[in-house]
């Protein structure tokens, strides 16, 4: 039970740390998405999508081979949502007290719900091409509130003391506090995911574990392996009966016969061991505990007596769980039904092809979290509904780092593929384009050139022309990757009058994007590489005045 | 002691911390000592110039220019606090001339030094990720210690100032650092730029305050960086123009002229308008009157772009 409970908080922490620490410089080859990766359910999308890297399904693939050993340890000991729900549990234990005559009688202290129709119902939307139902995956949420609600408002209040601190320094002459300062990104759609973990975290009022028990479709998931686990509760002759244990299990794994437990609610977290006053359970391999933890499946859900089944029933219900998931998933936007996708949205760089892409993108919010310049934010219903919460390029935000590649380095799925900073270059996302009637050089004459001075890659050039009387910029789409620094730098109030389009992202399945720009006609080549000789006459002068100069 | 190569001795020989001290202090004792006996020679060659064009390697170039207008005692006294403004919007090599050459402010920061200032600071708020664009100057300023040179994008360091006098911007958040400062030295690079024809000292004030947008969209640009200038007055200017970004200003890639020359004033308007008639931009020769924003600020009184009735001194090191 310490040791479990050390398991857990070093669990937690670690999570934490990786989940925080890429806001820095991102070091090769430290698995920041780890934990993301041990959700099974996002083991299956990123098996689904064909596109993660064998490396990045281990984590998930070993939790799932494991559980049919260990049972649901996984739970009790390395999922920060669980471990949060246990941190909430204790807290809400008094409202839990005072709920108790509400909520008694409407949840069986122990029959477990069938874990099988939540587990049809996401695995038929997974198949039929959304991951939608990830949505409420334990992974994607934990690392969606910690990454996305709650580091930037520990960011904010981070912010507030170092200007303290600045304050501070200036006084005693600390130099190293001088210019201290956490600036805090900000998400869109954060109500969601703080709606949604508040209920999560609001219905252990009602039992502990209520969402592990009950709503977790990744712990359904390992429920299923679980059922024939080989690390078995194990109650010796000792027992009397007292129905400590069965108190105890937030789970709800004990049957009214103490000796019986359900393996696949249990999730091994040992509170009926130690609430036991005889210490008459334990968990152990092998034989001894075989005659004990009988199957209570069979009892529960086998032929009763009036003729009816609830095996059967149960498995009807999963049935239809799992296509109403599937024709979910098919009707969305993005589903098969729809008909081609389109894209809609600016999609980071080396996105997989709309319709896969949404299939495999769990959207966890890993890739926004390590954004190092919040450019990547979760969708609305822009892109429809298969599309929620999936990232999306807000240029108005701030622009696509050039030198940068974490977006693809970090997502457990391959949604986003890992690209070198070669590929990522060409990996276009799209192109920019001149609104001409908001644009204070094109509509009023206003000297501007900011989208040219911020381009990376000279994509923007003002020239003069016969209509305006003052050099006007243009964009060479040839040389757009659509980085959005224009859009980001533009004075325009409001809306941009220079905006990134999805048009013309390369959006490729497999294969090289350098071979598919250079295919295009495209060239995105870095200021950084200056030609040493000076260039040829530009053309924005000929004859005329130099940009900005007057007569 | 040679002081112009002050640097190369220090990078070549890896002296210690301690004795590169040692030495710094002896070139100020020589510097200060000094000064009386080399400005007399300027002053019989014409007096102090108004402007100062020296050609010759960067470091010594900008001591040489420095020193004919007095050398850096006369704008830095003992105790002062320095912010030093170069280029560092961009994150592109020297060679690009988008930024100022990193041993043009490096030199200055050795020289406030010397002269006894008690904080430098070298500042600006760069247009893409500010860690990236001050790297090759901040690596250059390493030997005077780590917090010299900062990218500043965080809105809590700057403060609203109201500009007295200004045509169209009244107030602007302007750095905390260059309003507590004594001495404001510009340093930027010689450079076009697509709307306001050049980017000198000048229009490179704008790296000093938190919301250029609005400069670009709610005002008229010219007059407001001309506003700016009237605000953010460098007590000395000093314009790197080793190399100069010729066209397709301020980011690139230009034409690149190498042109080994520093350009130093106190006289900010003289500064941008000597750069102005002495360089070529996009290959022809322009007049600082064709730079609407020297204009104005001639018109305001804010310095002379009238360069011949000026004293212009030259020299070769």
């Amino acid at each position: 039970m310490k040791l479990r409970r050390l398991v857990q908080g070093v669990s937690l922490i670690l999570f934490l740390a990786l989940l925080l620490l890429p806001a820095g410089d991102l070091a090769r080859g430290v698995p920041f998405d780890l934990f993301l990766r041990m959700d099974p359910l996002v083991f299956l999308a990123g098996l689904a999508s064909g596109h993660a890297p064998f490396g990045r399904l281990l984590p998930g693939l070993l939790v799932v081979l494991l559980t049919p050993f260990l049972g649901r340890l996984f739970c009790s000991t390395l999922c920060p949502l669980g471990t949060t729900i246990d941190l909430t549990d204790r807290l809400l234990r008094k409202a839990r007290k005072k709920a108790r005559p509400l909520v008694k009688g409407r949840i069986p202290a122990s029959e477990p719900p069938w874990p099988l129709p939540g587990v049809a119902c996401v695995a038929g939307s997974v198949a039929a091409g959304s991951s939608l139902l990830v949505l409420v995956s334990p992974l994607s949420l934990a690392t969606r509130f910690y990454g996305l609600v709650l580091a930037p408002a520990l960011a904010s209040a981070l912010d507030l003391g170092a200007r303290t601190a600045r304050g501070a320094g200036e006084i005693f002459g600390i130099g190293a506090l001088e210019y201290l300062s956490f600036p805090a990104p900000g998400y869109s759609q954060a109500w969601v995911t703080l709606a949604l973990m508040a209920s999560v975290l609001g219905l252990g009022v009602a039992a502990p574990r209520f969402w592990c028990r009950f709503l977790c479709p990744s712990g359904a998931l390992l429920a299923l392996l679980s059922r024939a686990r080989l690390l078995k509760r194990d109650v010796s002759d000792a027992c009397t009966g007292c129905g400590a244990c069965r108190k105890a299990c937030p789970m709800g794994a004990v049957d009214a016969d103490a000796k019986k437990a359900d393996p696949s609610a249990c999730i091994v977290c040992e509170g009926c061991t130690e609430a036991c006053p005889e210490g008459a359970v334990a968990f152990r391999f092998g034989r001894g505990g075989v005659r004990h933890e009988e199957n209570l499946r069979q009892a529960r859900h086998g032929r009763t007596g009036t003729g009816f089944s609830k095996t059967r029933r149960a498995l009807l219900y999963a049935g239809v769980c799992g296509a109403g998931g599937a024709a979910f998933s098919l009707s969305l936007p993005g589903g098969l039904l729809a008909g081609p996708v389109e894209n809609v949205l600016v999609r980071p760089p080396g996105a997989l092809p709309e319709r896969a892409f949404l299939a495999s993108c769990v959207r966890c919010g890993e890739c926004m979290k390590a954004c190092p310049t919040n450019t990547l934010q979760p969708a609305g219903l822009g892109s429809g509904v298969a599309g929620f919460l999936a990232p999306v390029v807000v240029p108005r935000k701030g622009p696509c780092e050039p030198s940068c590649t974490r977006c693809g380095q970090v997502c457990p799925t391959g949604a986003v593929k890992p690209l070198p900073l070669a590929e990522k270059t060409c990996a276009r996302i799209g192109a920019a384009a001149i609104v001409k009637d908001r644009c204070i050089a094109w509509e009023k004459d206003r000297e501007c050139l900011v989208c040219d001075e911020v381009c990376p890659y000279g994509a923007v050039e003002l020239r003069r022309t016969p209509e305006n009387k003052i050099a006007v910029p243009f964009v060479d789409e040839r040389r757009c990757n659509g980085c959005g620094f224009c859009e980001h730098h533009c004075p325009v109030e409001g809306p941009s009058a220079i905006v990134v389009e999805p048009k013309g992202a390369l959006r490729l399945e497999s294969g090289s994007y350098v071979a598919a720009a250079r295919a295009a006609g495209l060239s995105f080549e870095r200021q950084e590489r200056l030609p040493a000789a000076p260039q040829s006459g530009p053309a924005a002068v000929e004859g005329g005045l130099p940009p900005g100069f007057e007569e | 002691m040679d002081t112009g190569t002050l640097w190369e001795a220090f990078l070549g020989r890896g002296v210690t911390r301690r004795e590169f001290f040692r030495l710094s202090s002896g070139a100020a004792l020589v510097l200060g000592a000094g000064a009386p006996l080399v400005v007399p020679g300027v002053v019989c060659a014409g007096g102090v110039p108004d402007v100062a064009v020296v050609t010759g390697s960067a470091a010594r170039a900008v001591r040489a220019a420095v020193s004919m207008l007095g050398g850096m005692p006369s704008f830095v006294k003992k105790g002062d606090k320095v912010v030093i403004k170069p280029n560092m919007s961009f994150a592109q090599g020297p060679a690009s001339a988008t930024n100022t050459s990193p041993e043009v402010v490096r030199e200055l920061v050795a020289m406030c030094r010397e002269a006894g200032a008690s904080k430098i600071r070298v500042l600006d708020h760069p247009l893409r990720p500010g860690g990236l664009c001050v790297k090759d100057i901040r690596d250059a300023c390493l030997v005077f210690g780590g917090d010299l040179v900062h990218a500043l994008e965080e809105e809590s360091f700057y403060r609203e100032a109201a500009i007295p006098g200004a045509k169209t911007l009244r107030r602007t958040e302007v750095m905390k650092d260059v309003l507590e400062a004594d001495v404001l030295i510009a340093a930027p690079v010689a450079k076009s730029h697509g709307s306001t024809g050049v980017s000198l000292s000048m229009k490179g004030m704008m790296g000093l305050v938190y919301s250029r947008g609005v400069m670009h969209f709610l005002h008229d640009l010219s007059t407001a960086v001309v506003d700016l200038a009237s605000f953010l007055k460098p007590k000395l200017v000093v314009i790197d123009g080793s190399l100069v970004l010729s066209t397709r200003g301020p980011g690139g890639p230009g034409k690149v002229i190498r042109a080994d020359t520093v350009i130093a004033s106190k006289d900010m308007v003289a500064a941008d308008a000597q750069a102005v008639s002495m360089f070529e931009w996009y290959g022809q020769r322009m007049e600082p009157r064709q730079v609407k924003h020297i204009r104005l600020a001639h018109e305001r009184g804010l310095g002379r772009m009238d360069l011949g009735a000026l004293n212009i001194g030259k020299k070769n090191v």
